[in-house]
């Protein structure tokens, strides 16, 4: 513990005149196993770490035999995603990275095995391409151990880059509703190929677009990852502070949903007549309130245009540290998805029954 | 010196390990201009977890030794360059397989191969600013000095200033891949930070062996 307080001092002391950030944190680089030791003593009927792995959680009931698991991971900051998901008729299992970084293979290969229920995993993540190389060297680990592994990256970001370069988009909230609907497809007994297929067609129907007010801070660092000036909001930044689409002075929030929909709604395109599930997500500063002034907003936007809204989802579902702002994403219902969407699921952050 | 032995290859990891977290400010303010800053501290975790693996490594062929390292080095701090590097080590190691030294005629199917294992990971192509960018020059030096009948210290030498040659092209190169591929024309004139990296171990890698 003495020692804990020690590196922490160091920290601070790093920080060369820079305004202190506030956390309730100890050692900044305990931090990641602190967080995994707090949740697994506060939900002990849900979750247990994977063998092998001080960095690997899944279902307490798992592995499921006979289902297709259904396995992520990521940086941790972004509480609920990623561990946040695990449960029934979500995901089986997740590995954990260092904040904003990629969990080892390792790690990831051991939320692989240890969720393997006989019928394949998907490994179902954000397209980060440290994600996406460390899941390929797991991935090849656990097809060595006679594991087969489907994978689907999830690319909802509109801002990250044009729609005819998809494969170049990051994932931001709207990992929440490929998480959903694969983990629905994966409950319901179909097979891997099935899964997967039901997670691409989430992911291809999900278009999302986010705002920051502020910075974050990740605890190892000590500093704030960028600086925003204090009138100043970022349209278009990622859950880690990249690039967005521009930086302006802050507007009343009628305005930023006006601005995010403009980009959102022809980017699939969302169409009059479609149907589609909204999810209004906090990135971590941002009271409840001001994500309901904008869902109100959404609705107006979408009433206008002719969509109709099956399900609304607002609150926090992919943080980014104590960054201020929000994201707005957008799921089209298309095929198999609204059944997939409203099956139940449930984990400590979403608990839902059927309507 | 005529080729390098499992003990050559333990000397200069273990030189990697010593030198290479001292530029842990260096890598770290370049790629806060490219990506999230965080190539320093990857870089020094990562080879600090090398050097603390090399111990259980006594004993392995040089090909195991690359590879087992790689994978120490990931483990300990994964991230793209984590995988990436890990990637090019264990590649690099395959390519030689369960030899007990490595000469130098060896050295550029190494290299290649470790590019083609890095191209294969992450899908890079020459050209859009990644470490393939001083690896296949690198690797086309030292074909020409296997090819020329040259020594290995002179080889490593030569290698390393194809690197930093090859390293100072990059700063034209627009970036395509990782954080850096969202920045696009932004990151024209800034060095690419993980072959900055690399060109620090080549440089270890020519001390190395021009010291025994």
């Amino acid at each position: 513990m003495d020692g804990g307080r020690e590196r922490y001092g160091q920290c601070t002391h790093l920080r060369k005149g820079a305004s202190p950030v506030k956390k309730l944190i100890n050692d900044p680089f305990a931090f990641v196993d602190e967080t995994i030791e707090g949740i697994l003593l506060a939900r002990p009927d849900h979750l247990k770490r994977c063998e092998g792995s001080g960095r690997a959680l899944m279902r307490a009931d798992g592995p499921v035999e006979g289902k297709v698991a259904v396995v992520t991971g990521g940086g941790s900051g972004h509480i609920p995603v990623f561990l946040g998901y695990v449960g029934p008729g979500l995901l089986d299992a997740v590995s954990i990275g260092n904040v904003f970084s990629s969990p080892s293979p390792d790690d990831m290969l051991a939320a692989t095995t240890a969720a393997h229920g006989g019928a394949g995993v998907l490994h179902l993540y954000g397209n980060y391409s440290g994600d996406v190389m460390n899941f390929g060297m797991a991935a090849e680990m656990a097809e060595m151990e006679g594991i087969e592994v489907a994978t689907a990256l999830v690319r909802d970001d509109v801002v990250s880059a044009p729609v005819e370069e998809m494969d170049r988009r990051r994932a931001v909230a709207g990992l929440f509703f490929a998480y959903k609907i694969a983990g629905a497809r994966a409950e319901e007994g179909a097979g891997l190929a099935e899964v997967r297929a039901a997670a691409d067609l989430a992911i291809f129907n999900t278009r999302s677009m986010g705002v920051a007010l502020t910075s974050c801070t990740i605890p190892a660092a000590g500093e704030p990852t960028f600086e925003l000036g204090e009138n100043e909001m970022e349209l278009g930044m990622g859950i880690h502070g990249e690039p967005g689409l521009r930086r302006g002075e802050i507007m009343p929030a009628d305005d930023v949903v006006d601005e995010m929909m403009a980009r959102v709604l022809p980017d699939l395109p969302f169409e009059a007549g479609d149907e589609v599930a909204v999810l209004v997500n906090g990135l971590g500063a941002t009271p409840p309130e001001e994500l309901f002034v904008m869902y109100r907003r959404v609705r107006a936007v979408l009433d206008d245009a002719g969509i109709g809204v099956h399900r609304a989802y607002i609150g926090e579902y992919a943080t980014s540290m104590e960054m201020a702002g929000a994201s707005v994403s957008l799921l089209k219902l298309e095929g198999d998805l609204k059944r997939l969407l409203d099956a139940p699921a449930y984990s400590p952050f979403l608990p839902q029954w059927p309507l | 010196m005529g080729k390098l032995t499992a003990a050559d290859v333990i000397a200069f990891l273990r030189l990697l390990a010593e030198e290479m977290p001292g530029y842990k400010d260096e890598l770290r303010d370049l790629d806060a201009q490219m990506g999230d800053g965080d190539l320093g501290i990857t870089v020094s975790i990562g080879m600090k977890a090398i050097g603390d693996g090399l111990a259980d490594l006594e004993g392995e062929e040089p090909g195991v030794i690359l590879a087992r390292s790689g994978m120490n080095f990931n483990r300990a701090a994964a991230s793209t360059f984590g995988a990436i590097f890990a990637t090019a080590l264990m590649s690099a190691g395959k390519h030689i397989g369960g030899r007990d030294e490595i000469a130098l005629d060896d050295l550029p199917g190494m290299i290649e191969a470790a590019a083609a294992g890095v191209s294969a990971r992450g899908g890079a192509r020459p050209g859009e600013k990644t470490i393939l960018d001083v690896l296949l020059p690198m690797a086309e030096a030292l074909k020409r000095e296997a090819e020329g009948g040259s020594n290995l210290p002179d080889a490593a030498r030569r290698a390393h200033e194809a690197c930093v040659a090859a390293l100072e092209r990059t700063k034209e190169m627009e970036a395509q891949h990782g954080r850096g591929g969202w920045l696009k024309e932004k990151s024209i004139g800034v060095p690419d930070p993980g072959s900055t990296a690399i060109c620090l171990m080549v440089e270890c890698f020519a001390r190395s062996v021009a010291g025994s």
